[in-house]
């Protein structure tokens, strides 16, 4: 069936504005800070073999991840899906990335034919596990990272299924606000089969077949256009994460060839008995996240454009872990150093576009006791640009979540805001300077359990085209007493009441000397 | 028409190409157009205030001056003074970055330089001496009113010329950032919209005009001219407000309680929810990426209008905007130059837009110049000029889709129980295409759509806003928190010699541990129970769902204070046919393929009288255009009223 320019641009913008719909929705009925202000969150729609059909994304690390979950699905239940069911997935050995990340994924019937599918992700602040948050820093299995959710029948026709909600409900510390955080998921779905299904039957199904198709290739075409536009070769960068005092390289090799892009992870450290390990649909999103920096940031997100990558992560390494491994850091961290060494080895085929290294960590804080819980991440410097200086106190990579403002958070916590500038000095030297990191200097006015988890806190963003380097993160103890000690970067330390904790987060590389 | 000489008002709204006038008296009304005057707006208002109004009493104006200043990066040289350890949040926001994968995406840059930041200290710095505005905004300003004024003092005692915002009297919420960017906004703004409005007032006066003059503010209503000079922050949305409180106007008096109003100008298109004649108000918005904690209505904008082109992406899909081919050289028929097809050729090549007419200027329209561009873009995508012109049409009808259900749907509102009330230039031809794609319930066409921002000024009421950032729980002293702010609003109306005011309290709440609030209405004296259930209710509204057995607190109070307007849509005179109502047909391509359209002059047609498409209503700067089996009634206001 041919379909005409107009219907396939009349299409792409209906489609892209229910994917939009269906994430406006899960943030709108969301209970939780972390999906409604925060926006951790995702939403799209796919065709029927799972390939991406439009995105609504507010993280990068969801990108390559969402299809991932749509295909164990597929795989667990293949043809025996029931119309109207929804399943949910966290597992990262199974679709997902790591456990926070709870994704719903249902299928688009229009009568029984199956015309594709809807899912949702949200991060949910707490799915049990060792630690509050989840993300216990010591956990070297991912069960003792929380709950773990293989794909799943959790709806039937609107209503939770109690042999998802009850075991779900009872591992997590907060089921009250997950409850909230799950009926926003369910109804985004909802709302999203409602609108596929409206569009289908008013096109028809084989027309709303062939019109999908059409924008399949659509993505494939303007993905091949950029990558043909870049210079054919094989271009190789190392760069590595920090594990106590051991660097562990992460090592990539881009080889265009045509419109051909691969990425091959060979040479990579293997995974370790640590909570840094990556699983492949995290390492799949930095690849689509790298590659779209460093070609053309407005082409669609559809599975059409991811198609003409391939990723080569070997199996049992720090971006490709094999279970049980633990993997809580490895999206939130790793995740930062895998796109880097992607950007890396990108900048040598598309030096215009690329910038040198951001702060490359999220500088994650995880403050509690017994009576309270709190999660912040804090931006950095911006890596120096081809033209421009990068920008100061900001996220870079595959992040992109919102702070919470001191004045609404002192109201609630048992602590109090300091200091919380930029950190002079901090970015990278060249023509075009790299972006400063932050200062925050916090003092606990009641005693606290304090876990970090940090990166580039020995090995300094790097510069680009001659630039310098940016510098590395610091975080101090200020102790009551006046003493200060150094901490590492991952760490869980016990604070009293009068203490300080300063983090001073990296600065971005700069670019040219 | 000359309007009778007591009571008069003029409303002037001035809009990137065109300064628009509206005077109306007892029994009158008149209207009138003039070239704007970008470098000095005055110079157009004073001299069309002077032709059209010179019998007027009251002043009512609409102004771009603040948007423009800061769109041009016009404003002030501006210092900042907080608290110490803080001075960079206005740099660093909320830590987020515009794209997520264009590394070139920048925030936009802080209007305080880094030289200019300073933290408290006992003593003020020198090189504040350097600025030309300061914005005190402390850490807790909201609640330490006191200590910025102290500052303010300090610096009245050493340079007394100096403009200060104090974030205290700006935008007294928490959330240190958007409360210090909002009084960073005001001060860069002040120095410029009041320089403009001063020179207003005097030339005003010494035209003899009305030195009562009123500004519209973003939220729907006039202030002072004094106030607009020191807020400007809260003016940003001074001409585009006014659209949509007339949009409100005219739906009352149809008796229709659910709208959107559709603006749909050159470059782009305003689009806002209106029920039960109240505009929906934001709290917080951004412009030109500045966020602003102002009370706005809640205008959302898509970079879709006349003038936007048409274009071929390297995936070979057709695209419309949001680049526009502006004023000059404007589309292609204007003949001024342009060769790419905008959505304006479209029309014109369809002939829903007249090919033989002619522009404001009266050049004559070329619509060989059209079929030129619309052929060369036809060909590149393998189709007939004609089904490049449907395509292009077709294509921005679907962005505009995306702007009302972006104030619809994604708000939880059925755009089905709502008309659609078009106007600017090109409203009334895409608007019966958008109502029917998004089945709602019809499209009402308003009178004088051509200067409606002007008459919506003239239809807009006196009106205050207040907010104060509290923390009360159940129990705590809700009514004379919300008192207090209601009292205030009342009070400062009264002052300004307004009249029939109303007075509303609002409150702030949000279950305790959410980052959100709900806005709702409490009238001092109901008490807690009322206010939960309202705001469970409310919750439910929006967010789909409640939690009864939740602790809520209430995070801010608030105030909007309303008085009568200078007119009502009632008052206004009813229309006159002038003229001929039927012209001469032409062929119009509609959805269905070229057709003999009917032709009707609107200015010539009388109440009650009835047309069916296709056909096309021609007025001096607007087009509606009616498919194939629609039908339009003229209202006895003047409005089209559209079904099918």
């Amino acid at each position: 069936m041919n379909i005409d320019v107009v219907t396939l641009e009349v299409a792409r913008n209906r489609l892209a504005a229910i994917a939009d719909e269906m994430g406006v929705i899960l943030r709108r009925t969301a209970y939780s800070p972390n999906i409604k202000e925060r926006a951790d969150c995702s939403a799209a729609v796919f065709v029927p073999s799972g390939e991406m059909l439009a995105q609504a994304e507010h993280i990068p690390v969801h990108l390559g991840s969402m299809p991932a979950s749509v295909a164990a699905v597929l795989d667990t239940y293949g043809d025996a899906m029931e119309p109207g069911t929804q399943y949910a997935v966290n597992d990262p050995y199974h679709g997902g990335t790591h456990l926070n990340d709870l994704t719903l994924v249902r299928a688009v019937h229009v009568g029984r034919t199956r015309i594709g599918w809807v899912a949702n992700r949200a991060h949910h602040a707490d799915v049990g596990g060792e630690a509050p948050g989840s993300m216990p820093a010591h956990a070297v299995e991912v069960d003792q990272e929380g709950h773990r959710v293989a794909p799943t029948p959790a709806v039937r026709n609107g209503e939770w299924l109690d042999s998802f909600t009850t075991p779900f409900l009872a591992a997590t510390r907060t089921p009250a606000e997950r409850l909230g955080d799950l009926s926003a998921q369910l109804g985004a779905n909802e709302g999203g089969a409602a609108r596929i299904e409206e569009l289908a039957t008013a096109m028809g199904i084989e027309r709303y077949g062939a019109v999908v198709t059409a924008l399949l290739d659509y993505g494939e075409r303007r993905m091949r256009a950029a990558i043909t536009a870049l210079p054919d070769g094989r271009y190789t960068f190392e760069d590595a994460m920090e594990w106590h005092d051991r660097d562990l390289p992460v090592v990539v090799a881009v080889t265009i060839e045509g419109s051909a892009l691969a990425a091959d992870f060979s040479g990579t450290s293997p995974q370790i008995a640590g909570n840094i390990n990556a699983v492949s649909a995290v390492t799949q999103s930095c690849l689509y996240y790298a590659v779209r920096v460093a070609t053309d940031p407005t082409i669609p997100a559809n599975g059409g454009c991811y198609r003409p990558l391939t990723l080569d992560a070997p199996s049992g390494s720090l971006v490709n872990a094999r279970p049980p491994a633990a993997v809580a850091a490895g999206n939130v961290e790793t995740s930062q150093r895998i796109a880097d060494s992607l950007l890396g080895a990108l900048a040598q085929a598309a030096p215009d576009r690329v910038p040198a290294a951001g702060q490359g960590t999220m500088n994650n804080v995880l403050i509690g006791n017994d009576d309270f819980a709190y999660y912040e991440t804090l931006g950095g410097g911006q890596g120096g640009r081809p033209g421009r200086p990068g920008q100061s106190g900001i996220h870079t990579g595959m992040t992109n979540t919102k702070n919470t403002p001191i004045e609404s958070l002192e109201m609630h916590y048992p602590f109090r805001v300091l200091r919380y500038g930029l950190r002079t000095g901090s970015g990278g030297t060249g023509l075009y300077p790299g972006g400063e990191g932050i200062e925050r200097e916090i003092e606990f006015s009641a005693n606290a359990s304090v876990s970090l988890m940090g990166e580039r806190r020995r090995n300094r963003p790097w510069g680009l085209a001659g630039g310098g380097p940016g510098a590395v993160g610091e975080d101090w103890l200020l102790k009551r007493d006046g003493s200060r000690e150094k901490l590492p970067g991952k760490t869980t330390v016990d604070v009293r009441a009068g203490d300080r904790l300063l983090v001073l987060t990296p600065g971005g590389g700069g670019w040219g000397a | 028409m000359t309007p009778t000489p007591s009571d008069v008002g003029l409303g002037v709204d001035v809009g990137g190409t065109f300064t628009d006038f509206v005077c109306i008296g007892r029994g009158g009304i008149a209207t009138g157009k003039a070239a704007s005057t970008p470098e000095d707006q005055s110079v157009a208002v004073v001299s069309g205030a002077t032709e059209l109004g010179a019998a007027a009493t009251r002043f009512l104006h609409g102004t771009t001056v603040a948007t423009n200043a800061l769109l041009e990066g016009r404003g002030a040289q501006t210092a900042l003074i907080t608290t110490a350890g803080f001075s960079d949040v206005i740099e660093i926001g909320r830590q987020d970055r515009p794209s997520l994968y264009d590394s070139f995406a920048d925030r936009p840059a802080p209007l305080v330089e880094r030289a200019l930041r300073f933290e408290t200290a006992d003593e003020l710095d020198p090189d504040l001496g350097r600025a030309e505005a300061v914005a005190v905004s402390l850490l807790y300003g909201y609640q330490r009113a006191a200590a910025e004024a102290e500052i303010a003092s300090a610096i009245e005692a050493r340079w007394p010329d100096l403009p200060v915002s104090l974030s205290s009297r700006v935008v007294a919420e928490f959330r240190e950032y958007e409360r210090t960017a909002t009084t960073v906004l005001n001060a860069f703004l002040m120095p410029e919209t009041s320089r403009y409005l001063n020179r207003l007032a005097s030339q005003v006066a010494a035209a003899g005009l009305p030195t009562d003059i009123q500004v519209m503010r973003s939220s729907g209503g006039l202030i002072p001219i004094a106030e607009a000079a020191a807020l400007p922050a809260a003016i940003l949305l001074s001409g585009p407000a006014a659209g949509v409180v007339a949009a409100g106007a005219l739906g009352n008096a149809l008796g229709r309680e659910h709208l959107v109003s559709f603006d749909m100008g050159g470059t782009s298109t305003d689009v806002c929810r209106i029920d039960g004649g109240r505009p929906e108000v934001s709290y917080q918005r951004s412009v030109a990426g500045y966020p602003c904690r102002m009370p706005s209505v809640a205008i959302h904008t898509v970079g879709a209008g006349g003038g936007s082109i048409a274009w071929i992406d390297d995936g070979g899909s057709l695209r419309v905007g949001p680049q526009s081919a502006g004023a000059k050289p404007g589309p292609a028929c204007y003949g001024k130059g342009g060769v790419e097809a905008a959505v304006t050729d479209a029309n014109v090549a369809l002939g829903r837009i007249d090919p033989a007419g002619r522009l404001a200027g009266s050049l004559p329209l070329r619509p060989d110049l059209a079929a030129t561009a619309l052929g060369s873009l036809g060909s590149a995508l393998g189709l007939t000029a004609t089904d490049a012109a449907l395509g292009v049409t077709t294509v921005v009808e679907e962005v505009m889709a995306g702007a009302i259900r972006a104030v619809s749907v994604e708000q939880g509102a059925d755009p089905r129980r709502a008309a659609l009330v078009a106007f600017g230039g090109a409203g009334g031809l895409h608007a019966t295409a958008l109502a029917r794609r998004l089945d709602m319930a019809g499209v009402v066409v308003p009178p004088y759509s051509g200067v409606f921002s002007a008459l919506g000024l003239l239809l807009s009421p006196p009106r205050t806003d207040t907010a104060q950032s509290v923390q009360l729980e159940p129990g705590g002293n809700i009514d004379e928190a919300v008192g207090q702010v209601v009292q205030a609003v009342a009070d400062r109306l009264a002052f300004s010699g307004a009249t029939g005011i109303t007075a509303t309290g609002y409150v702030d709440a949000r279950y305790r541990g959410q980052s959100h609030e709900t806005t709702v209405p409490y009238r001092p004296g109901e008490g807690w129970d009322v206010l939960l259930a309202r705001f469970h209710r409310s919750h439910r509204e929006r967010n789909g769902f409640a939690r009864e057995g939740d602790a809520v607190e209430v995070v801010t109070v608030r105030a909007e204070g309303v008085a009568r307007p200078l007119v009502d849509w009632a008052d206004l005179p009813t229309a006159v046919p002038t003229g001929a109502g039927r012209l001469p047909g032409r062929t119009v391509v509609t959805s269905q393929g070229a057709v003999q359209a009917a032709v009707f002059n609107r200015a010539g047609l009388s109440p009650g009288a009835e047309i069916v498409g296709p056909a096309v209503i021609e007025e001096t700067d607007a087009t509606t255009y009616l498919d194939a089996g629609e039908r339009a009634v003229v209202h006895e206001s003047g409005a089209l009223e559209v079904e099918w």
